[in-house]
């Protein structure tokens, strides 16, 4: 009797497992698309997110006041128009009926209150360094938002597709606001498990109308190669960069896949600390960048994935970048010349550079996450070693790593930067003496000025002239030296129709994105 | 044996709290100021000061360790630094995931194992005795990460058969709910992962079974060399089987530690939501507040279990006393 | 195999063996190779671990890389013979300090029992409440990856095994007839348990320190697998692995080798291990 029942379930469960040989079960069924990401979003609050997963999912879930086209030009969002009364006084008239997706209406509240909070330094919002011109942000009417800034500053409407949030929402969920997002965007919150995936689904009532999808997954798959592996055999329809070069390779011949390169918003760089005692010397820092063999780094460790550099400017920043300002390029007997001529010899023999007794000792750092750095800073180690510097490689977590550039506790630090939109983004911050992410410490009253320049200036031409200039001071003073501009890769399954790739990685094209 | 089992009990109780405190001395051992640890780089100042109060990270240890354990009592084990959420919160909805893993793969081991180890005894000294007891060695030697890597190489990139990362539905919900494409997603993700984490407890099974049989056979089998029959073959082995359940008993609770500690690289390995994940993501984030409450938390469990095996051993032999 | 069931029907136990079996013997020999590799890398290669050669990187075996080369153009040959030492040297180190604190717990528990023996087993239960792997990472997480808190870590995870093992030993021991007639004349306890106790717990220790080389060999490549052990670029076997998987479809050969040397080192202790045990205590099950 017992065995006859045992029977049937071992019936069940060998049907059931029948499945397992059925691949594809997982097989979308029309208006979901499954994107692959690399890490789990920290939170999904826009005024404190930053991570590029929390922020992919807070485009679809937020609208800012603008947003910006593939250009990288901004376009109206929630604000439907725009002008600029003074050089430091900007009205946003904002769009009506627009609804939150708890179905209460946006109103020029919630703006202000967004942008006030992220001011407030109690908040710790991370990008608040890029919104401290603004001095004052009222709302005239229902309506209506004006910004006070406290000195001309251009780059304003380009940061200005900050997600809006809702004042209620946040006064009444308080921390929880974090995972349990709600804004005006074209897809809702469902559900977010952590490590695993974060659900969304289509908002009806969005005000640019509709969206095809029904739903978006963003399923969290950390290592580069698995996730190539899941869009290659259709697990999921969408992934972008960071992508490993050797998958690409493999991405652009598979039959299911259309891949899509474009120049990115992302440099990888060398960051060296002008306060250190052997690095604090130019000629070192010279003398290391003549060392380092670009091409072959690009041709072989990232496969023509992303560009060699050539200096702070970015390809992406049209009307700014030259080819013409260049770091020093690759030559190995004026590198040694160099050192020779900063007081480095091997005065013992022992292969090993040296100067007063000290040997020339280098630590290159960098994050183990990022596999392709970690082979660059160990083909550096070994290059810098066969000539005669006593080089060393530590590689830790990227936490770490930040607690050991925040405290200047390094000398040479390989990383990058992403989503650097306008050269204030790639440059104020970094360079400016007074700059929030100045971990180097570099310090050069011309910089400053050129970058407050640049920064106030509104005439295109005029901040292309302050920012070639700061690039070339950076090219010849090193304290950083780019190694690559990053390239912007999406892979995406053939089927899925009205994707349009944005360098900064944004994905705010879904909105009108299809699958049949 | 309700005395053992109450004195067993009892005994839980004081591990536990020696495991909190171990938890709370890894706070201890971190080099740098515990308060930035649990609060994070960018705490202000203001923070850091309240919540040095609040740990009471000025007063003796004893008080700390005090204070720690009301607050782990309560319930509050902290927030993360990294991941805008109490601990306990990410905790509970990761250890399913951890559980179902850990669980199907002891079951597989034990299902896959006895009869393994049966087989070997039955067929002492034959190739097949030899075959499997090889087998089970190279199991026992294999590390659970490289056979993780090498079945993904096979089915997973290779043939292209089952996915490579990620749960799919829960297994239960989709038995109970009689959900069949959701319970066959369930197996497609379940299946390598559990497997990888199965083979180890699997091959160690195996050669304790055939082992315990010998054990007990060699006495018996001996003195009925001249067996009568059939039939009195199948009730020695039965009765050899029975004994030999005991030192198989006590293994499965060896078992969960290992598939515990095995699910945090099967888990990494395999993109497995559970808290195996969570742990090795949150060291590396140098999320403390995570790393301290899961390493109660699993300890806890795996204290529970242990005392759950003991009662079981001490239900089939009412011998066993406790020194 | 065993020996013959004619004794076991006397003695109600299987006899001893004189000489490794077979099997015990192919995982010396195996151990020795890996010692060797450890000791006198020359032997096996003469290519550096360190060679970069950026044009050359993830080719596959060939007469120049026997094994193939890494994601750098190191060779992988290279890399693992000078790998060997790494796992050994740190093998090594954690079970010796595991046997050491653990023998001597364990003595001062079995011999003197009462409070001292309550004290310690506790704690023993205590550290045995958490799934090794896990407090080993928790260890080396608050430490920070490096050889150092490695060795320490793992340290702490295993000596519980000893201790209790010793305990047992000494307690059995120690009520053994020749041990009360020692007391007795007032012999004093130091000379009891060296020249009584300490022999016989000396078999035990060597089987689980023997099986111990094996989990360490193990324990060490996870943590190293995970990131968190022996950091880069020393060739450690489980960062080789680990980064070996992430070319696993370009280029197999790195992981399928680094997984090998850690699966064969492994095997070749647990192989010695049983036989070992088979030579001096066939009872013997670790618990």
């Amino acid at each position: 009797m017992i065995r006859r029942q045992m029977r049937r379930t071992l019936f069940v469960l060998l049907t059931a497992a029948l499945g397992i040989a059925l691949p594809g079960w997982a097989a979308p069924s029309g208006g979901t698309l499954r994107v692959g990401i690399d890490v789990d979003a920290g939170t999904l609050d826009p005024r404190l997110a930053n991570d590029t997963t929390a922020r992919r999912v807070i485009e679809q879930v937020y609208d800012g006041l603008i947003e910006l086209d593939p250009q990288l030009r901004p376009r109206p969002a929630l604000a439907e128009s725009w002008t600029q009364l003074t050089p430091t006084v900007w009205v946003f008239k904002l769009r009506q009926n627009v609804h939150f997706h708890d179905g209460t209406p946006l109103t020029a509240a919630d703006v202000v209150f967004t942008y006030s909070t992220i001011l407030d330094p109690g908040l710790r919002a991370p990008l608040r360094g890029l919104y401290t011109p603004i001095s004052r942000v009222e709302a005239v009417d229902n309506e209506t938002v004006r910004f006070t800034l406290s000195a001309p500053y251009a780059p304003l409407l380009k940061y200005a597709d900050m997600g809006i949030v809702s004042k209620a929402a946040v006064e009444r969920l308080g921390a929880d606001y974090a995972t349990r997002p709600l804004g005006t965007g074209p897809y809702k919150f469902v559900s977010w498990q952590r490590n695993s995936r974060i659900v969304l689904e289509a908002n009806p009532e969005y005000w640019k109308g509709q969206p095809r999808l029904s739903q978006v997954v963003f399923n969290i798959i950390p290592d580069n190669t698995t996730r190539s592996a899941a869009l290659e055999s259709g697990d999921v329809d969408l992934i972008h960069s960071p992508l490993s070069p050797q998958d690409v390779a493999r991405l652009r011949s598979a039959s299911r896949v259309s891949v899509t390169e474009m120049t990115g918003l992302g440099i990888t760089y060398l960051n060296m600390n002008t306060v250190d005692p052997i690095v604090r010397d130019v000629r070192i820092r010279r003398a290391l960048a003549l060392l380092i063999p670009q091409q072959t780094i690009v041709r072989q460790i990232y496969r023509e994935m992303d560009k060699p550099a050539t200096s702070v400017l970015l390809p992406a920043w049209a009307g700014v970048f030259t080819d013409e300002i260049v770091q020093p390029g690759h030559d190995i007997t004026r590198a040694k010349a160099l050192l020779a001529e900063a007081g480095w010899t091997d005065s013992n023999r022992d292969g090993v550079l040296d100067k007063d007794g000290q040997p020339l000792s280098l630590t290159i750092r960098t994050h183990s996450e990022d596999p392709n750095r970690v082979q660059v800073v160990e083909l550096l180690v070994s290059i810098l070693r066969s000539s005669g510097i006593d080089a060393r490689a530590e590689i830790t977590e990227f936490p770490a790593l930040v607690q050991a550039l925040l405290a200047g506790n390094y000398q040479v630090a390989l990383l990058g930067w992403l989503g650097l939109v306008d050269p204030d983004r790639g440059m104020y911050n970094q360079f400016h003496s007074k700059g929030s992410q100045n971990w180097e410490k570099y310090n050069n009253p011309r910089v400053d000025a050129l970058l407050d320049e640049g920064r106030q200036k509104s005439d295109p031409a005029d901040r292309a002239r302050s920012y070639r200039d700061v690039a070339r001071i950076i090219a010849s003073d090193l304290p950083y030296y780019v190694l690559t501009y990053q390239g912007y890769i999406v892979g995406i399954n053939r089927r899925v129709q009205g994707f349009v790739p944005i360098p900064n990685g944004s994905f705010r094209s879904l909105w009108g994105t299809s699958v049949p | 044996m309700v005395r053992y089992a109450v004195r067993r009990l009892l005994l839980v109780v004081p591990v536990v709290l020696g495991a909190a405190a171990v938890a709370f001395a890894l706070l201890l051992l971190l080099p740098g100021d515990p308060a930035v640890a649990l609060l994070g780089q960018e705490a202000s100042a203001a923070e850091l000061a309240r919540f040095r109060q609040l740990l009471g990270l000025d007063r003796p240890v004893p008080i700390q360790l005090g204070l720690y354990l009301w607050r782990i009592v309560h319930g509050d084990f902290g927030r993360s630094v990294t991941l805008s959420a109490p601990v306990l919160q990410l905790i509970l909805s990761t250890l399913p995931a951890t559980l179902e893993l850990a669980i199907s793969s002891i079951i597989l081991a034990i299902a896959a194992g006895i009869p393994l180890g049966l087989l070997a005894a039955r067929h002492r000294g034959t190739p097949v005795d030899t075959g499997t007891m090889l087998l089970a060695q190279l199991g026992v030697s294999m590390p659970v990460f490289w056979l993780g890597v090498l079945l993904i190489l096979l089915f997973a990139v290779k043939l292209n058969w089952l996915p490579s990362f990620g749960r799919g539905a829960p297994f239960l919900s989709s038995v109970i709910t009689a959900d069949l494409p959701a319970l066959a997603d369930s197996i497609r993700h379940l299946f390598l992962p559990a497997c990888t984490l199965a083979f180890f407890n699997l091959a160690l099974l195996s050669r304790l079974t055939r082992w315990a049989l010998l054990e007990v056979l060699e006495e018996d089998y001996v003195r009925t060399a001249r067996a009568k029959g059939q039939r009195e073959r199948i009730v020695l082995y039965r009765h050899a089987l029975r004994n030999a359940l005991l030192p198989i008993v006590t293994i499965v609770g060896l078992q969960f530690g290992n598939a515990l500690g095995g699910a945090v690289v099967t888990e990494t390995i395999y993109g497995w939501p559970g808290m195996g994940r969570l742990v090795v993501q949150a060291i590396g984030q140098r999320d403390f507040p995570v790393v301290q409450g899961a390493v109660l938390v699993l300890a806890l469990i795996f204290s529970l279990v242990n005392m759950v095996v003991d009662l079981t051993y001490a239900l089939i032999d009412p011998r066993i006393r406790y020194e | 195999m065993r020996s013959s069931t004619r004794e076991s029907a006397t003695s109600k136990r299987p006899a001893r063996r004189r000489h490794l079996t077979p099997s015990a013997r192919v995982g010396a020999a195996v151990l020795v190779v890996i010692a060797l590799a450890a000791g006198a890398p020359w032997i096996f290669t003469r290519a550096s671990p360190d060679q970069v050669d950026i044009l050359a990187r993830l080719a596959p075996p060939s007469h120049a890389h026997p094994l193939g080369t890494d994601n750098i153009g190191r060779d992988l040959l290279a890399r693992l013979v000078h790998g060997a030492r790494i796992s050994l040297t740190v093998a090594l180190i954690s079970v010796g300090g595991a046997v050491c604190i653990g023998v001597t717990l364990g003595l001062l528990a079995g011999y003197f029992g009462g409070w001292t023996e309550s004290v310690v087993m506790r704690i023993v239960d205590v550290f045995l409440a958490f799934p090794a792997i896990l407090l080993a990472l928790a260890l080396v997480a608050v430490l920070g990856a490096g050889v150092t808190s490695v060795v320490t870590a793992l340290t702490l995870v295993f000596w519980t095994q000893y201790a209790r093992v010793v305990r047992a030993t000494a307690l059995a021991e120690k009520q053994k007839v020749y041990v009360e007639a020692a007391r007795a004349i007032g012999a004093d306890s130091g000379r009891i348990v060296i020249r009584h106790i300490l022999p016989n717990i000396l078999s035990p220790v060597i089987i689980l320190a023997t099986l111990g080389m094996g989990t360490a060999v193990v324990a060490e490549s996870t943590l190293s697998f995970l990131g968190m052990g022996v950091q880069p670029p020393a060739p450690s076997w489980g960062w080789t692995l680990a980064f070996g998987t992430r070319y696993l479809r370009d280029a197999p050969h790195i992981a399928t080798f680094s997984g090998l040397a850690i699966m064969l080192t492994v095997l070749g202790f647990n192989l010695l291990g049983d036989g070992v045990r088979d030579m001096l205590d066939p009872r013997f099950r670790p618990q």
